[in-house]
């Protein structure tokens, strides 16, 4: 299939989770990932008919292939609690995009001097919504960032510095070891067990934020 | 305090974050030595939170870039054992 005419956006499919084991991929998020490449592709010559398969490698990214090439759409999963999520996007150089959620708990996050550094611990504690509410939406974007960052990332997503935050926004901007700079959207979403941060990366050489077409699926 | 004291208590505190994660099996998960963040099901938060929970438990210091390089709870046993000057 030869990509003709492809819908810029980066395409977000949310389904409820399902317990699985830990080790095992989430079979949710395969689910929202075979969803969110269908619409990347949708208007392509030969979409529909497309033969989709999802691999995911110990230590590596998620790879969708279709029809066998592995180098048409970008993907990334995610998976908490009571929700998957992913999103696809058709690929173009320089481009990537990371997904993460985590359901709305307690954490210790706020004091948490691994996973934060003190200028983020600061800028988490001047949060209008309160360090631990901002704590864990910033994990979620350091996540998302970790992901989109794939194939070069730090060794951890704690590496990925926060250096702005705005909730009420929705907005976040992140920094990595290397000094790239990138942009993620961060939202409070409901799930059937309680509500959970949603965060989106994107990594454009261009710098050009591709909008952001979400949909809820059903199991 | 010897390093299998440093893996029980880690274990437990992992056991707990992942349940509040919504992992299924947390409580008969076997986590091993070389187990990797993917192996637990990807939830790195729920390890960052054990580990500084065992942290604050044990009333240790841990180097922060050490930790964001561990790859396993072999590696993260590592520097706990350093930290607390383990044989």
């Amino acid at each position: 299939m030869t990509p003709a005419r492809p819908r810029a956006g980066l395409h977000l499919v949310i389904v409820p989770n399902w317990p699985s084991p830990a080790g095992a991929p989430s079979a949710a998020g395969q689910r929202a990932a075979r969803l969110a490449v269908r619409r990347a592709l949708a208007g392509l010559p030969g979409a529909a008919h497309a033969r989709i398969e999802l691999a995911n490698a110990p230590g590596s990214a998620p790879v969708a292939r279709v029809d066998g090439a592995a180098d048409l759409v970008g993907v990334s999963i995610t998976h908490s609690a009571g929700l998957a999520a992913a999103c696809a996007w058709l690929a173009a150089p320089g481009y990537a995009a990371g997904i993460d959620i985590e359901r709305v708990r307690p954490t210790g996050l706020a004091e948490n001097t691994i996973a934060f550094t003190e200028p983020e611990l600061a800028l988490l504690a001047a949060a209008p919504e309160g360090a631990a509410t901002a704590a864990l939406a910033a994990w979620t974007v350091k996540e998302a960032v970790w992901k989109a960052l794939w194939p070069a990332q730090p060794p951890a997503p704690g590496s990925i510095e926060l250096r702005a935050l705005s909730l009420a926004a929705g907005r976040a901007l992140a920094e990595a070891g290397s000094g790239v700079r990138v942009h993620a959207r961060v939202r409070r979403i409901d799930g059937p067990d309680g509500q959970y941060w949603l965060a989106v990366a994107q990594l454009g050489l261009s710098g050009v934020w591709r909008p952001v077409r979400c949909v809820r699926a059903r199991t | 305090m010897t390093r299998d004291e440093v893996f029980r208590a880690f274990e437990t505190n992992l056991r707990a974050q992942l349940a509040q994660a919504g992992v299924a099996n947390a409580g008969s998960l076997r986590i091993l030595g070389s187990s990797t963040p993917r192996d637990l099901g990807g939830h790195s938060l729920a390890i960052m939170e054990a580990i500084n929970l065992t942290a604050r438990q044990l009333r240790v210091d841990l180097p922060r870039e050490d930790i964001l390089r561990t790859r396993t709870i072999d590696d993260v046993l590592n520097v706990f054992a350093r930290a607390l000057h383990l044989p």
